[in-house]
This record gives C-alpha cells, structure tokens and sequence, in this order.
C-alpha cells in the first residue's frame, strides 16, 4: 500500500504543478480583460495552491526539489529572470513543512497558509523588481491594484479547488481533508 | 538550529541561485535545455488557449458579418478615393526605387513581410510584460523582430524556440528592449527624429525623448519607426502625439505618444519579417 501511495504520488505531483504553471500562464492570455486591467492586476496562483496543500499533507515526497524546478520551469516559460520564483517557491514548501506539526491538519488551515503564501510570494517578487530598478511602483499601489485583487481571487480558487483536491488527497491515501 | 555543513550547505545554495539570477539578468538564456522546456510548455500551453482562441474568432466573425452591411456602404464611396492613391504609391514607388539605385541604396529596412501569430500566454506577473505567441525560428521568426497588434507597434521578440517565441512589451521597464528609434510625422513635412525610451503607465503614454527644439509638433501627428536603429524596420505605427514640451534642461524636446496598438487585449499579434541582412546587435 505504502509502495503504491508514493509511487502515485511521484508522478502526479511534479505533473499538477506543470498543469498549475501552464493554466497560471495562460489565465491572463485567455482573459485579458479581467486579470491585466487598467485598474487592477489579478495573479492566478495555482501553482503555489498545490506546493502549499502536497507540503502540509503529504510525507516524503521530494516537494522541495519539485517546487525549485517547478519554478525553474516557469520562469523559463514565461519570465526573463530565472531563480526568483524557485526560490521563493522553495522557501514557501520548507517552511510549510517545518510548521505544519504545530496546527491540526484542517482545510481550512492549509486556506489560510496558502493566503499568507501568496501575499509572501507577491510581496517578495515586487520587492526584487522595486529594488533592481524594473518597476516604479510604489508599495500603497501594489497592495491596492495587485496584491488585493489577487488575494480575493485566489481565496476564491482555493474554494473552488476544495472538492477535486478531496478526491486527489483521498487518492494518494489522505482522508481527512475537511474544513472544519 | 544550523549546523556547521548544514550552513555551509545553505551559503553555497544561496550563492548558486544569486549567481543564477544575476547571470539571467544580463544575459538573455536561450540553451538546449530552456529551449526544450519552453518547448514543452508552450505545446501545453496550445491546449488551453487555442479552443478559447478559436471561439473568439467565431465571435469576432460573426460581429463582422453584423456589421458588413454599414460597412459595405462606407467602403464603397472609399474606394475610388483608394483607387486614385493606388495609383499614385505605386508611381512614387517606382520613382523611389530609381533614387535608390541612383544613390547606391540597396539597403532597405522598409521592406517587409507580416506573420500573423497568436498569443499562447502571459506572463501573470506583469512585471517583465512577455507574451508567448504560437510561431517560431520554423516559420523565419528571429530575435529582435518588431511585434504588432491592433495597429500599433508593441513589442519585439527576445527569445525563440523552433515553434514558439517570447515577446517583451514596449511597455515594460527594461531599458534595452524598451527603445525604439522614432520619427515625428510633422505637418511642415521636417523630420523629427527621437527616441521612444519609456512609459508611463499613469497616463498609458510612451514617452519620446531626444526630440530635436525647433520640430514644431502638434497633438495628433503620427509617430513612426524611422528604422534608424537598424533593427526594427521603418514605417511601422507607435501611435500620435498626445502632447510635447522641452525636457527638464530645455536641451530637446520631450513628446509623449498614445499607443496606436491594442495594449491589454492582445490575443492576436503581427511579427514583422525583415530580410536576412539585420543581424546587426542593437547597440
């Protein structure tokens, strides 16, 4: 059963997180109207949904090396920089794993870490862009037209994901997965 | 909490990835193994947008067939005045062409073919504005092109894998792949040449600098490429003048330009094709 549960999981994670960068990726082609407005700028972070929810859940199962070249992935893909996301993704799994002990493994406990996740990750990019001199930005109007729209829809998606994310736990032999 | 290898562990990491992202930084990456990965990707990345893509064509084509009756009115008193103009290009052509071959010209940079392509996907963080589009060095496409939408320039290619590219935005901040040579279409007929280096995104304005003091330049002239950069190709549209003034130390002119090209919706995009001949670096 053990055997099965990790070899399960050593396909589907690494092929999630490609499907969450693909679809992150092209949420703003397919709908530029709504994600890259004029007033504001909605980051979908599907991606970083998934690192969050295998790292506080699962054991062993190399989430850490998955989430840096992941990350590598995606900015090969989409950006010009590489390394920011990879770290920072990194950074998000470790940390998750070093505190997941100390809070009981609910839904709604994983909702809220993704919520700080995001804002952690946001912030962290803005600030390397701010401080390299890519962006003129300043930081009222970032919480304001990026970091705010981006934290409502991505709640919205962590919602949403609530049922399939049951399904694929319970699969890779995780019942509990509830919100409350 | 750290021990003496586990901190060691971490300085080296942490000096790897900075390496990493100061060498990405500089220089644009485009090896076998990005390429194979952007590859890979953008083939996925075809799945999600080309059904969205194709049900906005329908869309788009059935709003036309809407609108051809009105449009087929208008068109038909235009024509004769085309007619006329046709005639007329054709004849400055020909006049051009001899003035060329009388100077020894045969270096054009007004020559060009377009490539429609479609946009696959964006980069969410609109930071660094890229856009991957669906065609690549298999169908001629090759670094430093210029990219178009609606009707306005909007960008120009950076990286490029056989079937798929990467576009960086005029609109982001990157100074290198931000500049553009330009040219003031004035109503006196002077030329005023500049430099189309940043924008604003408050007022959605390119900023054009270098402009020499004495242009007389008005609000709604057209701006073009003059192709003095030796990359982008000449008389491509950047969008008419919203205003201009003298700079901070009354030494050129400053202008600020609105985009004739379609800046947020961008679904569908022209690469511009030039010949062989620009392989020249930008600086």
């Amino acid at each position: 059963m053990k055997i099965s549960r990790d070899r399960k999981a050593r396909w589907l994670i690494p092929l999630l997180l490609f499907i969450g960068i693909i679809v992150d990726a092209a949420l703003p082609a397919i709908f530029p109207g709504a994600f890259i407005g004029s007033s504001q700028i909605i980051i979908s972070h599907l991606t970083l949904f998934f690192i969050v929810t295998f790292s506080f859940y699962l054991r062993d199962t190399h989430i850490l090396f998955y989430s840096f070249i992941l990350g590598l992935v995606y900015e090969s893909y989409i950006g010009t920089v590489l390394g920011v996301y990879a770290t920072i993704y990194l950074l998000v799994a470790y940390f998750i794993i070093k505190i997941k002990k100390h809070f009981p493994k609910k839904a709604f406990i994983n909702f809220m870490l993704f919520v700080v996740a995001v804002s952690l990750v946001d912030f962290f990019v803005y600030v390397f862009y701010f401080e390299l001199g890519f962006t003129n930005v300043y930081l009222t109007t970032f919480l304001v037209s990026r970091l705010g729209p981006t934290l409502i829809f991505n709640v919205v998606l962590a919602f949403l994901l609530y049922l399939p994310m049951k399904q694929i736990l319970s699969w890779l032999g995780f019942e509990e997965y509830i919100i409350f | 909490m750290f021990n003496n290898k586990k901190l060691i562990g971490v300085l080296i990491a942490s000096i790897a990835i900075v390496s990493l992202v100061s060498y990405s930084l500089f220089n644009s990456t485009s090896n076998l193994v990005t390429t194979s990965v952007n590859e890979t990707s953008s083939w996925a990345g075809r799945i999600f947008s080309e059904p969205v893509n194709m049900v906005v064509r329908f869309v788009n084509s059935v709003d036309n067939l809407v609108n051809t009756f009105e449009e087929n009115q208008y068109l038909k008193q235009r024509i004769d005045q085309v007619n006329e103009m046709q005639v007329r290009i054709a004849d400055l052509e020909v006049e051009n062409e001899k003035m060329r071959q009388e100077l020894n010209l045969t270096e054009t940079l007004s020559e060009f073919e377009p490539l429609s392509a479609t946009v696959i996907s964006r980069s969410p963080d609109q930071w660094m504005e890229t856009l991957v589009i669906n065609v690549g060095s298999n169908d001629g496409v090759r670094k430093n092109l210029a990219v178009m939408s609606g009707n306005g320039l909007i960008g120009r290619v950076i990286e490029v894998t056989p079937n798929s590219s990467k576009v960086l935005l005029l609109t982001s901040e990157q100074s290198n792949e931000g500049v553009v040579s330009a040219r003031v279409q004035t109503e006196s007929g002077a030329s005023a040449n500049g430099i189309v280096s940043s924008y604003d995104a408050k007022t959605k304005n390119y900023i054009m600098t270098q402009v020499d003091p004495d242009a007389e330049i008005k609000a709604g002239d057209m701006v073009i490429t003059s192709g003095l950069g030796g990359v982008t190709p000449s008389t491509l549209l950047i969008g008419e003048v919203a205003s201009a003034q003298m700079d901070d130390y009354g030494l050129f002119q400053t202008v600020n330009i609105l985009p004739a090209g379609e800046m947020t919706d961008i679904r569908f995009v022209t690469v511009i094709l030039v010949g062989e001949r620009s392989e020249v670096s930008e600086d």
